[in-house]
């Protein structure tokens, strides 16, 4: 018998297994209809050499820290430096957030993350009309640099790096100013700014500009002043942080995740270079965000396989020469859309799935959402159940004490492969239709968004995708925990320290670094240098955006 | 003669750029033969401007998506624009993320329907009929 079974080829055993299986799901057929992934690729029931025929170790997988870096970024991964623990916090002002930071830091978070409110993202004063019902309830508002350096009081600029989810030069110059005043060398600041190029409209996108802008190509201007002003003065700084996480958040699937967030990336490297702007001076400062949804291997390959788009794309067609051009570093917030509204204590389960993902897929930075996601900002009590899921992840599953551990498996190499290969499709469209920055590409990509949310959404109401809670094992289930709570006199204080900042500035001050915002704004210059000089005036961000939208009037 | 078409303006508040839902709400409304009119979030386009646009496109129902301000303020404003204006009878819905205790406050002052997370897009389709339709059928 045991004759008989080596001198079957591999082929004819697969075969034979392959009519195994016919047969007996014809007797007791599979558990589901179809069996397709979040990007409704149709997964096999098994896979086995000949799906990664031709499979090329060195050309295809190599080594962390090498060339093609789709098993890492870095030679030595979590055995030296584990994940950043990087849970976003905003809310309130500076002084409130800065509480909250404070907490986390105690609990175990090892990077900051900030989230600032629409208002203050699209240059608006927290005693505008138009920001009414939105201060602070969705991010920290932010009017003045006095709030900056409250919200940064109790923050170790020199340590871990602080990310700040905006495209508003305004808030990176606050950044900037506040650094200056504790002697920080610019040199050595390290941190992000998410600056994410005009795709739909996400949050810390440059189409939030779009408030005082109205144009891709005037967005796309001050999207390269930071670009730029980084480069030259911050060369720890991330200037972009490719946050194509928020864009699958509304709803693309994760092969649009990898085309689009490289897409955007490319063009922020080409807007570079009619700057005269190299390639290598440039992107190893852009970083991704990225999401990790509910399809573990499909998310841990989407990760690896996005690695290695990127290090090709960038070495064969933008022939960047600098390694580190080629490394895709990224910080990863796990999804909320996978998270729901109902049975809340079930997103505990849910996000440790989705950071195991990310974990699996070589992740720089972590954020983990919490059980409340589908209600509020998270509580303290939450948000560090968050900070304990990352630890058992990292200090109890053994996940991260080996490299890569997924390399090798059939199924991920073949998803990998087939996930690169869709992207490429998706960019080459991309391409066709036009320049990132032009409106018929953003329409393109917006209805894409769309119509693939849509597609989901129906299959949640069919029944054929499963949502526990949603569509599934439905009850009405005990929530332990309160939800957050807004403090409902948190805007008239935040407008009263806005006016108390107004009624102590020098006015002569003032109207100097106004006019030297304005012709700056003119001459096409780069704008940053002012809008530093301006914040440490005291400029409110509501004035600030106020001159450029009125003196940076493009011809495009 | 065909029954004239139920007419739906879909709008966010001016601040709030979360799309997702009522990007599907409003395929959902088209796919149920509707004229769905959509207003994207501005900040040029406040309150006001979105009542305006209410009586510009002779609209039967307003809904409004809400997920990042906060509902109650929004939607008391919204209201006292809209009675200002005289569009006391275009009843207005919303749908989001509402705190279980304003709920009922919402629906005291005159909010018509509320659908929160997990809603089945058909329930939306009925009680968009139901409300809209009086006048009109799709």
């Amino acid at each position: 018998m045991s004759n008989e079974i080596n001198e079957e080829s591999s082929g004819e055993m697969k075969e034979g297994w392959e009519n195994d299986y016919e047969q007996a799901i014809r007797e007791s057929p599979e558990r589901k209809q179809k069996f397709e992934n979040l990007s409704w690729i149709k997964v096999k029931p098994l896979y086995t050499p000949s799906d990664v025929e031709g499979f090329d170790y060195e050309k295809d997988l190599g080594l962390p820290g090498r060339y093609p870096y789709i098993r890492g970024v870095y030679t030595t991964m979590y055995r030296v430096r584990p994940w950043t623990v990087r849970q976003v916090i905003g809310y309130g002002g500076g002084l409130e957030s800065s509480q909250r930071l404070k907490f986390m830091e105690q609990h175990g978070q090892t990077g900051v993350s900030i989230v600032f409110d629409h208002a203050t993202n699209m240059g608006i004063d927290s005693d505008e009309e138009v920001a009414e019902g939105f201060v602070g309830r969705e991010g920290t508002h932010i009017d003045t640099l006095k709030d900056m350096r409250d919200l940064l009081k109790d923050v170790d600029m020199e340590k871990g790096g602080i990310n700040i989810i905006t495209a508003h030069p305004a808030v990176l110059a606050m950044v900037v100013a506040v650094a200056e005043e504790r002697g920080i060398d610019l040199t050595n600041l390290s941190g992000t700014i998410q600056n994410y190029p005009v795709i739909g409209h996400t949050m810390g996108s440059c189409s939030e500009l779009y408030a005082y802008g109205g144009a891709p190509h005037y967005s796309k201007r001050f999207c390269i002043d930071i670009v730029e002003y980084c480069a030259r003065n911050l060369p720890r700084w991330n200037s972009v942080s490719v946050a194509v996480r928020n864009t699958r958040e509304a709803g693309c699937t994760a092969v649009q995740e990898i085309a689009f967030g490289i897409g955007s990336a490319l063009a922020v490297i080409k807007g570079c270079r009619e700057r005269g702007i190299d390639v290598d001076e440039i992107a190893p400062r852009i970083s991704f965000f990225l999401n990790s949804h509910r399809d573990l291997f499909e998310e841990a390959a989407k990760f690896r396989a996005m690695r290695r788009l990127w290090a090709r794309i960038l070495r064969e067609d933008m022939g960047a020469k600098n390694s580190s051009s080629w490394q895709m570093r990224f910080h990863c917030q796990t999804s909320g859309d996978a998270m729901t509204y109902q049975q809340p204590l079930v997103n505990i389960i849910r996000g440790t799935l989705h950071g195991l993902a990310a974990v699996l897929g070589g992740c720089q930075s972590l954020h983990i959402n919490s059980a409340d996601e589908g209600f509020a900002i998270p509580i303290e009590e939450t948000a560090k159940l968050s900070l304990r899921t990352h630890q058992v992840i990292l200090e109890e599953s053994g996940v991260a004490d080996t490299i890569d551990p997924l390399a090798g498996s059939y199924y991920v190499e073949w998803l990998t492969n087939k996930l690169e290969d869709e992207a490429r499709n998706i960019l080459n469209r991309i391409n066709s239709i036009g320049d990132w920055w032009e409106p018929k590409v953003r329409e393109w990509v917006s209805r894409e968004i769309a119509d693939a949310s849509y597609r989901f959404q129906k299959e949640v109401e069919t029944g054929d995708r499963v949502m526990i809670g949603v569509n599934k094992y439905v009850e009405e289930a005990k929530y332990p925990f309160p939800l957050w709570k807004e403090d409902k006199d948190f805007v008239r204080k935040q407008r009263e320290r806005l006016n108390r900042v107004k009624r102590q500035r020098d006015m002569k001050k003032l109207e100097d670094v106004s006019n030297n915002l304005i012709s700056s704004c003119k001459s096409g210059a780069n704008t940053l240098p002012a809008t530093i000089d301006a914040v440490k005036a005291y400029m409110t961000i509501g004035e600030i955006t106020k001159i450029y939208g009125e003196n940076s009037k493009l011809k495009q | 003669m065909a029954a004239e078409k139920i007419r739906v303006l879909l709008a966010k508040p001016p601040l709030d750029l979360h799309s997702r839902g009522i990007l599907v709400v409003a395929t959902t409304l088209r796919d149920a033969g509707m004229e769905v009119v959509y207003l994207e979030a501005s900040p040029k386009v406040g309150l006001r401007e979105i009542v305006q646009a209410a009586v510009q496109e002779d609209v039967d129902i307003i809904g409004m998506s809400i997920l990042s301000g906060s509902p109650g303020i929004i939607l008391t404003k919204l209201l006292k624009i809209r009675d200002e204006i005289g569009l006391k009878d275009v009843p207005i819905i919303a749908g989001g993320i509402f705190p279980e205790e304003e709920i009922e406050e919402l629906k005291s002052i005159g909010i018509a329907g509320i659908f929160r997370p997990g809603t089945p897009t058909q329930s939306i389709v009925d009680v968009v009929r139901s409300l809209a339709g009086g006048r009109k059928q799709s």
